[in-house]
């Protein structure tokens, strides 16, 4: 590049160094891996299962995500900057707090003895934790806030001209929704949708508290890997493979989105 | 569709206190500085501001009302059927020019005019899409249909911008400075488009500007507004031909001054300079009343120095001495201020601010005249148009 835009040589140091600290770990999983016992634990009974209520539980919680998300990026950004501000600043929190502080939160809200919990057990017999609802409970909270900046960010950058436009040509506010905000933030919804549900999908602490760790009901992936981890060497390799499986997963997962997000700006 | 406007809009330390009337099938041009609240009347009008004060009312039915004597009506813009165009042409970027058109028709829950007769309140996709064509083909775009927004030019984004706003059959329209970010060519062109359209449409239409080209070719009247307020209005040849202030001359391209009429035609300013007129002063002011003469740049004529000695000081001998003629320009000292380019030459402007003057950059290299010099002036008495100054309040019918 010789567009007088060039990046100063120096900075290319901390940058490797950064991008070697991304990669390099996964490098090493991959290189450790014991590749001859990679397909027999990643068929196993155990692994499946936890697979599979990873996908369901991830899948879940992100559709809760955007159900309900994008009507709070929605009021968070139209309203004034000092409400706005105060709601953003409380929907994020989740995202600078420690999971295992949000898992603690959730069992005093929802637990036998908690806020809600108590209520509900009481009025309805509905015991939460520990169940794989309390799965889903535990990754919305933790995946929520990704999905609400995003699309919080679309939002803003959109403005509201195009729907003011919109209203002067007889759209009610729904179809105005409907038919202008929702196609302009699209782009911002699906990278928010992605954030969530790769936080989702990878989420230990919250639900390790909140939500136990059976296997078959609430051991997802992160967790069966901690617990093979914690296990003998031999089950050690166990949980190279099935780390590996969740990378995988969760790359194809990216792909799938991006493909989806792209085919209709190719259509003419 | 008679629109009739009767607004006080606060915004910040701003006050816009104006009232507007427009009929179908008429254009009122809303002529003003930038900042005179022609904007937030506009916005008033749709909806999308709350006045403090005042009424919106269409052929009677109350679009806002806001004051002591009842409950406050704001009804929500996208019921009030008025139409909005801006500068920008704001195409929904995720549509093609086709659907663009066909969103209000579409979203609108309105029984359609025009075409087809739909079944229901809302016309069908393909219902929409055909009467969409339709506007489409009127701007002379329907070869462009199937492009998306970022594909069309500003003159075409524009066009199907008129299209869209047309298509939503709105019985008021409001054109907010539509032309200001275009280049001449296709602003002139798109000037006569509206024009054509308009006259199709039969609505009530208001645009504001600040291009005297739009009032000239669009408006049916011309209302000047100046600091939130309506200084003069009416007919655009008496508004802009006989303008009631210097903002509105200087929109006409006219120098104004006022004083009062002497003898042989000469209009007295208040410091003693003479101005005379060729014509005689229609209507005839009564004695002693104040007189508005205007006069284009081009009629000022700048002769090197001054052939009348210190004629500021206003004893008669300009006047007498000039009279034998009777349209003869009686010459006065000026004080050159500054020289800015002008479309044919230089502009240039004297001490005391109320006058200005065009001519060749030649005819001033040929004066030896620059900033600070001092010239005597005289203004073809031909040029000059003399009339009663009019009351800068209470105009508006």
């Amino acid at each position: 590049m010789r567009d007088g835009t060039g990046i100063p040589r120096l900075l290319y140091l901390p940058a490797a160094v950064a991008f070697a600290l991304l990669v390099l770990p996964i490098v090493g999983l991959i290189v450790r891996a014991d590749w001859p016992r990679v397909p027999a634990a990643i068929v196993s009974a155990e692994a499946l299962s936890a697979l599979g209520l990873s996908l369901q539980t991830a899948i879940t919680a992100t559709v809760l995500c955007v159900i309900v998300g994008v009507p709070l990026a929605l009021v968070i950004a139209r309203s004034g900057p000092r409400i706005g501000g105060l709601l953003r600043a409380l929907s994020t929190l989740p995202l600078v707090m420690p999971p295992l502080v949000g898992g603690i939160a959730l069992l005093y809200l929802l637990g036998r003895n908690g806020l809600v919990g108590g209520v509900l057990d009481l009025a309805f017999g509905i015991r939460i934790p520990f169940t794989t609802a309390a799965v889903v409970i535990a990754q919305s909270f933790v995946a929520l806030p990704f999905l609400v900046i995003s699309v919080e960010g679309a939002l803003r950058t959109a403005g509201t001209r195009f729907e003011t436009v919109a209203a002067t040509l007889g759209a009610s506010r729904w179809t105005v929704f409907r038919r202008i905000t929702l196609p302009l933030i699209l782009p911002g919804v699906v990278a928010g949708t992605v954030l969530c549900f790769a936080r989702a999908l990878g989420e230990f602490g919250a639900t390790a508290l909140f939500a136990g760790n059976a296997a078959g009901i609430t051991r997802t992936m992160p967790l069966a890997i901690y617990t093979a981890f914690n296990g003998a060497g031999v089950a050690q390799d166990s949980a190279i493979a099935l780390s590996l499986l969740l990378i995988v997963v969760a790359v194809v997962i990216l792909l799938l989105l991006r493909s989806w997000r792209t085919e209709p700006e190719r259509r003419p | 569709m008679t629109l009739i406007a009767d607004l006080e809009v606060h915004r910040g330390d701003f006050t816009l206190d104006a009232r507007i009337r427009v009929d179908r099938g008429e254009t009122l041009a809303l002529l003003g500085p930038n900042g005179s609240g022609k904007s937030t009347l506009l916005a008033t009008v749709a909806g999308l501001l709350t006045p403090r004060r005042g009424l919106v009312n269409v052929d009677g039915r109350v679009l806002t009302r806001v004051d002591e004597a009842g409950p406050t009506v704001l009804m929500s813009p996208h019921r009030r059927r008025i139409g909005l165009l801006g500068q920008d042409p704001l195409l929904f970027p995720h549509l093609s020019a086709l659907e663009n058109v066909a969103f209000g028709p579409r979203s609108s829950g309105r029984r359609p005019v025009r075409g087809a007769a739909a079944g229901g309140p809302r016309a069908t996709a393909a219902d929409a899409r055909s009467r969409a064509l339709r506007w489409l083909d009127d701007v002379g775009l329907a070869g462009l249909a199937a492009r998306k927004p970022a594909e069309l030019s500003g003159g075409q984004q524009q066009r199907v911008a008129i299209a869209r706003a047309l298509a939503a059959e709105p019985g008021v329209l409001l054109l907010d400075e539509p032309m200001a970010a275009l280049d001449v060519e296709t602003a002139a062109l798109i000037r006569s488009l509206l024009r054509e359209r308009l006259a199709a449409a039969n609505l009530a239409t208001v645009i504001v500007t600040h291009d005297v080209v739009d009032a000239l070719v669009l408006a049916d009247r011309v209302a000047i507004l100046d600091d939130g307020r309506i200084l003069d209005s009416g007919e655009a040849a008496d508004v802009l031909g006989r303008p009631a202030n210097r903002f509105a001359a200087a929109l006409a391209g006219l120098n104004l001054v006022e004083g009062t009429l002497e003898a042989g035609g000469v209009i007295r300013l208040p410091d003693g300079r003479p101005v005379r007129t060729g014509d005689a002063v229609t209507p005839m002011p009564d004695a002693g009343d104040r007189v508005t003469a205007v006069f284009p740049p081009t009629a000022v004529r700048i002769v090197a120095s001054p052939t009348v000695r210190a004629s500021g000081t206003a004893s008669s001998d300009g006047i007498d001495a000039a009279s034998p003629a009777g349209d003869q320009a009686v010459p006065f000292p000026a004080t050159v201020a500054r020289l800015e380019p002008a479309v044919r030459g230089v502009r240039v402007t004297f001490a005391g601010d109320d006058i200005a003057a065009e001519c060749s950059a030649a005819e001033l290299l040929a004066l030896g005249v620059g900033e600070g010099s001092t010239v005597s002036l005289s203004i073809d008495p031909a040029c000059v148009t003399a009339y009663p100054a009019k009351s800068p309040l209470g105009v508006m019918g």
